[in-house]
């Protein structure tokens, strides 16, 4: 909710790579998770963590590509990002069943069930890392476009 | 929830039923792009209601799956998926055409975008209730009773004025207008593509079917984008608004919510089951203390996931 305000002040790159990296450090948390005590401390801070980056992570994308695109493309795109946020989560989904059901194989027994869920967590932390990568690189790509357009205006401005 | 579904289907490892959940996202990310198109030609109020509408019938089927199968269950809620499909690209549209003069267009795109987690984690927490409070296929029923509401008061508020063009005239001109070509080939290919995903874990890949499946969803992927590079007069996903940057920031993006997607069904998988896997409760499954512990847990849960949301509301 929060979000529209908070862009007026920052950039949607940074605040991009800011929701990839608590969606990282939020399955990191759920695969260290364990099954005693402890938990609850893990286990709140991962659900804060989670829907914070959720929250973000999309009206940060929506301004991003919409800053990039041209006018008559705004629908598409938004639309698009719409498509791909739940394709995504279905998709993710859908994979996670596989790796789950590869390494638990066997019995449903406790271990097992918990091998199963432990591998699962870690996959969901690698597409996170992955697209915290991606997120890290389009930032640097901005970057760099924006230092050589303000060197651009500094010559001008020298000339 | 999940759980409780997964007994009354008698399946044996509830996490199949997670095919339930991926199957209706990937309904919906699959149809978006036809229904923002579909509204485009037909009127988004038109659609918007239609999809009110379509979503509340099958959410009616959904709940009656109980006296059913498991496959009922999921099949509907893959057809649900396809209303929601329908509102999601209509419902901007209208707001775009109701928005107040002065209000900026981009607070409106991220409000709206902002929407979608919040229903998402409204669902989550109504469903619970629902669910404890009376049985599961009550948090269907009531969720088509709320969108029939919705769609009736709808159809008298919303001003049909919010049309963008013209109906084309011919049936020909509505096919080029509509891309038909481009919409089969997209539909199926990420239909296809998601369905064997989906499948594999129900049925494993050692399945060769499965593997004819994505193959022919790859071939159709790459037919789509022939189509909408060379073919398509009114391309779905114009090459020239699918810039690097674009692209590469919504593959960042579906990793983050294919993260968010895993989590949000296994992290409470992984709680629910803590009454089977916790070190304190395993020694005495059945006593009456432990059973209350549990439930205390589940509470507990529920109140920092709301805590939680709060958090994120005000901060």
């Amino acid at each position: 909710m929060t979000t529209p305000f908070i862009l007026r002040r920052v950039r949607p790159h940074s605040l991009f790579c800011a929701a990839m990296l608590a969606m990282a450090i939020g399955s990191l948390l759920a695969s260290t998770m364990a099954t005693h005590e402890t938990y609850w401390e893990r286990l709140f801070i991962n659900i804060i963590l989670m829907a914070w980056g959720l929250y973000t992570s999309v009206p940060a994308a929506t301004m991003l590509v919409l800053g990039v695109v041209k006018q008559r493309h705004r629908d598409m795109v938004a639309q698009l990002v719409f498509m791909v946020t739940y394709y995504g989560m279905g998709l993710g989904l859908a994979m996670a069943g596989t790796v789950e059901s590869n390494t638990m194989s066997g019995k449903l027994t406790i271990r097992n069930r918990l091998r199963g869920y432990k591998a699962v967590f870690w996959t969901s932390f690698g597409l996170a890392t992955f697209g915290l990568a991606v997120c890290l690189a389009l930032a640097l790509v901005e970057r760099g476009r924006r230092s050589v357009v303000q060197e651009r205006n500094q010559r001008r401005d020298s000339h | 929830m999940m759980n409780n579904i997964g007994s009354r289907f008698q399946i044996e490892n509830v996490n199949t039923l997670s095919a339930s959940i991926a199957g209706y996202d990937v309904a919906v990310g699959t149809f978006i792009l036809v229904a923002g198109r579909l509204g485009e030609i037909f009127g988004p109020k038109r659609i918007f209601i239609i999809g009110l509408g379509w979503s509340a019938a099958w959410s009616v089927i959904v709940g009656a799956s109980f006296y059913s199968t498991q496959s009922l269950y999921i099949t509907s809620r893959v057809a649900q998926g396809l209303g929601a499909a329908l509102i999601l690209p209509t419902g901007l549209d209208l707001l775009r055409a109701l928005r107040p003069a002065g209000t900026q267009e981009a607070i409106i795109f991220a409000l709206y975008a902002a929407m979608s987690p919040v229903g998402l984690i409204g669902g989550a927490i109504g469903a619970s209730i629902f669910d404890e409070l009376t049985w599961w296929p009550w948090t269907y029923w009531s969720f088509s009773i709320t969108l029939f509401v919705l769609g009736v008061t709808g159809y008298f508020l919303i001003p049909s004025a919010a049309r963008v063009g013209g109906m084309p005239p011919g049936r020909r001109a509505i096919i080029l207008e509509l891309d038909i070509p481009g919409i089969m080939t997209g539909i199926m290919s990420l239909g296809l593509f998601g369905y064997a995903w989906g499948q594999a874990h129900v049925v494993g890949w050692q399945q060769p079917y499965l593997w004819t499946i994505l193959l022919i969803s790859i071939v159709l992927a790459a037919a789509f984008v022939m189509i909408e590079a060379y073919y398509a007069q009114k391309p779905l996903i114009p090459s020239s608004a699918l810039s690097l940057e674009v692209f590469w920031t919504l593959v960042a993006l579906g990793c983050g919510w294919a993260c968010f997607g895993i989590w949000s069904f296994y992290t409470w998988q992984f709680v629910e089951r803590l009454r089977s896997t916790s070190p304190l409760l395993v020694s005495s499954p059945n006593s009456r203390e432990d059973r209350h512990a549990d439930r205390t847990t589940i509470r507990l849960l529920h109140i920092s996931l709301l805590l939680s949301l709060l958090v994120v509301l005000l901060s």
